[in-house]
C-alpha cells in the first residue's frame, strides 16, 4: 500500500483523562493514544497500583504495556484538594475513563450527572465487575475469573476439568468493547455535538464469548463437550508431540484436498489408505486412532519444519509459538509489531520521580496497520513525569500554586 | 454525511459496509451492524459457507438453521453476487462506489487477481475504508500461511499459556479467535470514518494481522519479554496463578470454584472466613498479609488450606458467601446457567430477535451499555434478502434484469 506523507493521527487533539487500575480501561486509552489522543494517566505514588509488582522477576513488566505513549499527572485522589483539580482537568478534556465506585466519585463531587453537567459533550468510560444495575452489581471479579463465570471455560480443555487461560480473560476484550464504545461515541459528537456515558463490563464481555453454544442450547438442549484440541468438522487437527521440551506442532485438515496432501507431506504410509480413514466422518470415528498416528510421525521431527512442510503443501500447520519464537519472529519484526522501549522499574519507598529506567525491552505496539495515518508509541512515563505540563500549562496552576499543592501532599 | 443517514435509530450512522468476510472475520461486521451500521454481506448465490456449518437448529440442516451462521450475522443484510462472474464484479464495483467501507478476508493476493483490489476500488471511491482481516496479515514472510482457529491460538502465543503446564497446551472456547481481529477492526474502521469525515475527506486501508491482535489478549504474560530477559519460555500455569494466591480454580463440594485475591483487604477478608469455618487461626499472621505476590512463598500449604475449605461447600454457597465478604469469588458457569443468571436478567443482557425461519431466541448483547445504544436490531438475514433492495432501490435493475441476472448465475 502506497504511503502518503500525513503524520497526522487520527485523534491529534483530544484529550483523554484516565482514572483507572488494573488492564481493562488503561488497554482502552492506549487504542487512543496510539491514534493520537493526548492521554493523561492519573497516578499517585501513595496508593501504587498493584500491576506494577508482577511478575515476580521483572516488576514494571506488565504495567509498560498499559503505560506506554501516554502522560503521567501525580494526584493523590484521597486529599480534598485534588478533586477540584481532577474536575477541571476533566472539564478541558473530551473523554474520562475510570474504573473506580461510583459511590467513591460521587463522594469527590466526580459523578456522571454533574460532570456531564460541566461539560456537556464529554464523553464518559466506566468499567467495573458486573455492570451498575442487578443483583449482583457490588459484587467483584477481576480478568482472570470471568472466563469461569462466562460460559468458556465450562467448553475448554479436558473432558475432567474446565481448562484455564493465563491471560487476564475478559479485560481485553472489555477494553475493546470500550474502545468501540468511545471512538463511535466520538463519531457521533463530531455530527450530533452530544457527549454520552458508556458502560463495560467484564462479565458482560465474558459470555459474548461463549458464542454459538448460547443458540445451541436453546434449540437443540444440548451443552458443549470438552474435547481438547479435536473439532467437530475436521481430523487430524491438533496440537501433536515434537522433538524438544514442550514443542508441540498445529494440525488442522478439513478438507478433501487438505487430507491428500497432509497424506502425501508424511509419505503415504500405509495406514494413511486403510477403510477407517477413508473418509472425515471416518477419520473422526477413529480419531484416537489417528491422533496416535500422527504423533508417531511428528514426535522425531521439528515443530517448526513440520510446519514449514505442511504450509508448502498447503495443509493449515503451525506450532505453539512460545516467547523464544515470538521474541525472534522474522515475521512480527518485518511488521513493527515489537517496538524497542524501555520500561521503570519501581523502587518501592522511593517517589515514582526516582525510579529507576530499564535496559532496552521489547514491547508490543498497537495491532493495527493504516496506509494514511500514524500508530504512534513512546516509552512509559515515570509516575508524575508530565506534572509540569499537566498542572502548569494545561490548568495554568503557577510555581507558588504547584509548590503548596505539592506541600501539601495533593500533587503526590 | 447527507441527512437522511441520521433518520435510522443507531448508535453508528447507516454507513454502508459490504462484507466479504469468512469465519475469522465474521464478528466484525456484526459488531458493527449490532452498533447501528447498515451492513450487507455479499454472498455467493449458492449462501456463504457458514450456512452449512453445525450445529443446526432441532439438529434439521438447512441454509437458514445453522445456528453458527445466525449467531455471528446478527444486523446484517444480505444480497447474492458471484465475484467470479465478470458481470459480478462489476456489479461489486457499482456496490463499492457507494460504500463506507469493505471488509474481506480472503487469501492475501485474491481480491487483486480478480481486479478489485483496493487501488482500484479507491479509484471508483476515494472515501471507501477497505479492511482485510487475515491470519497474519498482508505483508511478512508468513502471509500466505494457512490458518484456522487452532493455528491462530497457536502462533499467537495464546495457546502457550492455556491449559496444564505437564499436558497438552489447548485451545480456549468456541473459536476463540474470533473475537480480538473483529474488535480491533471495529475500532480502526470506526476510527478511520472518523478520519474521512472530521479531517480527510478520504478513506484508508487498514490490515489486520488475527496473530498480533491475539498476541496482545495474552500480552499481559510477557512471553516475548521473557524470553528477552530470562532466556525463558513463560509456561501455562494450570487451574491456578503461579505468583498469585489465591488465583484461579479450587476444587469444592460439587465442582470447582474460581478465586482470585489482588488487594491486600481481600485477602484478610477470605483468611477471616477461612478462620471461621475452620478454626486455624494462622491463617491471620501478618506474613501471609498483603496484596499480590504476598503469599508467593507460602503458596503450597495455604493452597492446603483453601481447599480444606473450599470442600467444605458448593460453589453456590462460596459464591455468594464470598461476595457478600468483598472478595471476588465466581462459579464456573455453564451456557445453560448464563440463559438464567439473574444478573445477565436483571440487565436486560439477553435480547429476543425473530427469525422468519427458526423464529425468536435469545441472542446477547454487545458487551457496552449506554442509553444512547440500542440493543441488535435483528436477527441473521436469509440469503439474499435485500437483493431487491439493493439491485432495483439503489442500482436501478428491474424485475426483467434481475432475472437475467439470476438465470445467468450472478446474482
Amino acid at each position: 500500500m502506497e504511503k502518503t506523507p500525513v503524520t497526522r493521527g487520527i485523534f491529534d487533539g483530544l484529550r483523554v483523562v484516565e482514572l483507572a487500575l488494573y488492564a481493562a480501561v488503561p488497554t482502552t486509552a492506549r487504542v487512543l493514544a496510539s491514534m493520537g489522543a493526548e492521554v493523561i494517566v492519573i497516578q499517585s505514588n501513595t496508593a501504587i497500583d498493584e500491576s506494577w509488582l508482577p511478575p515476580p522477576w521483572g516488576s514494571g513488566l506488565i504495567i509498560r504495556n498499559r503505560l506506554v505513549t501516554k502522560k503521567s499527572a501525580s494526584l493523590n485522589v484521597r486529599k480534598p484538594g485534588a478533586h477540584k483539580i481532577l474536575k477541571e482537568l476533566i472539564c478541558i478534556s473530551d473523554i474520562f475513563m475510570t474504573n473506580l465506585g461510583i459511590e467513591t466519585l460521587k463522594s469527590w463531587g466526580l459523578d456522571f450527572p454533574s460532570l456531564r453537567k460541566m461539560k456537556k459533550d464529554l464523553i464518559i468510560l466506566w468499567q467495573n465487575a458486573f455492570g451498575a444495575t442487578g443483583p449482583y452489581s457490588a459484587y467483584r471479579a477481576y480478568g482472570m475469573l470471568t472466563q469461569y463465570s462466562s460460559g468458556v471455560a465450562q467448553m475448554s480443555g479436558t473432558p475432567d476439568m474446565p481448562a484455564s487461560t493465563d491471560p487476564p480473560y475478559s479485560d481485553l476484550h472489555t477494553a475493546m468493547f470500550g474502545a468501540l464504545a468511545v471512538v463511535s461515541a466520538l463519531d457521533r459528537r463530531r455530527r450530533t455535538g452530544k457527549g454520552t456515558v458508556i458502560e463495560c463490563a467484564l462479565n458482560d464481555t465474558g459470555v459474548v464469548t461463549a458464542g454459538p453454544a448460547i443458540l445451541n442450547y436453546q434449540a437443540n438442549g444440548v451443552l458443549p463437550v470438552r474435547m481438547e484440541n479435536r473439532d467437530p468438522y475436521a481430523a487430524p487437527h491438533g496440537a501433536y508431540p515434537c522433538l524438544g521440551y514442550d514443542r508441540w506442532c498445529l494440525i488442522a485438515v478439513s478438507s478433501d484436498t487438505e487430507w491428500l496432501m497432509f497424506c502425501s507431506v508424511i509419505g503415504n504410509p500405509p495406514w494413511t489408505k486403510r477403510l477407517e480413514f477413508a473418509t472425515l466422518t471416518d477419520r473422526l470415528r477413529n480419531v484416537d486412532e489417528l491422533d496416535r498416528l500422527v504423533a508417531e510421525w511428528t514426535i522425531n521431527r521439528d515443530a517448526t519444519e513440520v510446519m514449514v512442510m505442511m504450509q508448502a503443501a498447503g495443509v493449515p500447520a503451525g506450532i505453539v509459538a512460545q516467547g523464544q519464537d515470538l521474541a525472534q519472529s522474522e515475521h512480527l519484526r518485518s511488521r513493527g509489531y515489537y517496538k524497542d522501549t524501555k520500561y521503570i522499574v519501581p523502587e518501592f519507598g522511593k517517589p515514582g520521580s526516582e525510579w529507576a529506567e530499564s535496559g532496552p525491552i521489547m514491547c508490543i505496539s498497537e495491532p493495527i496497520h493504516f496506509s494514511e495515518t500514524p500508530i504512534r508509541f513512546h516509552a512509559m512515563p515515570r509516575i508524575g513525569q508530565d506534572n509540569d505540563y499537566v498542572f502548569g500549562e494545561l490548568l495554568g496552576l503557577s510555581r507558588d500554586r504547584m509548590a503548596a499543592l505539592a506541600q501539601e501532599g495533593v500533587l503526590e | 454525511m447527507p441527512k437522511k443517514k441520521e433518520e435510522r435509530l443507531g448508535f453508528l450512522p447507516s454507513y454502508r459496509i459490504l462484507d466479504l468476510a469468512d469465519e475469522k472475520a465474521v464478528y466484525c461486521g456484526k459488531l458493527l451492524g449490532d452498533l447501528g451500521a447498515d451492513v450487507i454481506k455479499v454472498e455467493p448465490p449458492c449462501g456463504d459457507r457458514m450456512r452449512s456449518r453445525g450445529p443446526f437448529y432441532n439438529n434439521e440442516i438447512h441454509p437458514e438453521k445453522s445456528l453458527y451462521f445466525l449467531y455471528y450475522n446478527t444486523s446484517k443484510g444480505s444480497v447474492t453476487l458471484n465475484l467470479e462472474h465478470s458481470d459480478g464484479r462489476a456489479i461489486f464495483k457499482r456496490l463499492a462506489e457507494k460504500a463506507d467501507v469493505l471488509l474481506e478476508s480472503f487469501p492475501v493476493g485474491y481480491l487483486s487477481s480478480i481486479g478489485l483490489d483496493y487501488s482500484v476500488l479507491r479509484e471508483l471511491n476515494p472515501k471507501l475504508v477497505m479492511t482485510s482481516i487475515t491470519p497474519f496479515g498482508q505483508t511478512g514472510p508468513l502471509r500466505n500461511y494457512k490458518s484456522s482457529d487452532l493455528i491462530a491460538m497457536g502462533m499467537s502465543g495464546f495457546m502457550q499459556v492455556t491449559g496444564d503446564p505437564y499436558g497438552l497446551p489447548v485451545r480456549f472456547g468456541d473459536e476463540q479467535s474470533h473475537f480480538a481481529p473483529s474488535q480491533y477492526a471495529a475500532v480502526a474502521i470506526v476510527a478511520a470514518l472518523y478520519y474521512r469525515d472530521a479531517i480527510s475527506g478520504r478513506g484508508q486501508y487498514i490490515d489486520i494481522s488475527m496473530q498480533e491482535t491475539l498476541n496482545v489478549y495474552c500480552s499481559e504474560n510477557t512471553q516475548e519479554a521473557g524470553w528477552h530477559l530470562l532466556k525463558e519460555n513463560i509456561i501455562r500455569q494450570g487451574p491456578t496463578s503461579k505468583y498469585n494466591f489465591p488465583g484461579g480454580l479450587y476444587s469444592c463440594k460439587d465442582g470447582w470454584i474460581g478465586i482470585y485475591v489482588v488487594r491486600a483487604k481481600e485477602w484478610d477478608a477470605l483468611a477471616q472466613w477461612m478462620v471461621e469455618v475452620t478454626g486455624n487461626e494462622e491463617l491471620l499472621e501478618d506474613k501471609y498479609k498483603g496484596g499480590v505476590l504476598a503469599r508467593y512463598e507460602y503458596r503450597d500449604l495455604l493452597e492446603a488450606l483453601l481447599l480444606d475449605f473450599t470442600g467444605r461447600f458448593t460453589a453456590q454457597e462460596l459464591f455468594h458467601e464470598g461476595q457478600k465478604r468483598g472478595i471476588a469469588v465466581l462459579p464456573v458457569n455453564s451456557v445453560a446457567d448464563l440463559l438464567v443468571d439473574p444478573q445477565l436478567a436483571a440487565r436486560d443482557f439477553w435480547v429476543e430477535l425473530d427469525h422468519p425461519v427458526v423464529g425468536a431466541m435469545k441472542y446477547p448483547r454487545e458487551g457496552i451499555y449506554c442509553d444512547d445504544m440500542p440493543p441488535p436490531r435483528k436477527a441473521a438475514p436469509l440469503l439474499g434478502e435485500d437483493n431487491k433492495r439493493v439491485y432495483s432501490g439503489e442500482l436501478g435493475y428491474n424485475d426483467n434484469d434481475l432475472e437475467v441476472l439470476r438465470t445467468a448465475g450472478v446474482i
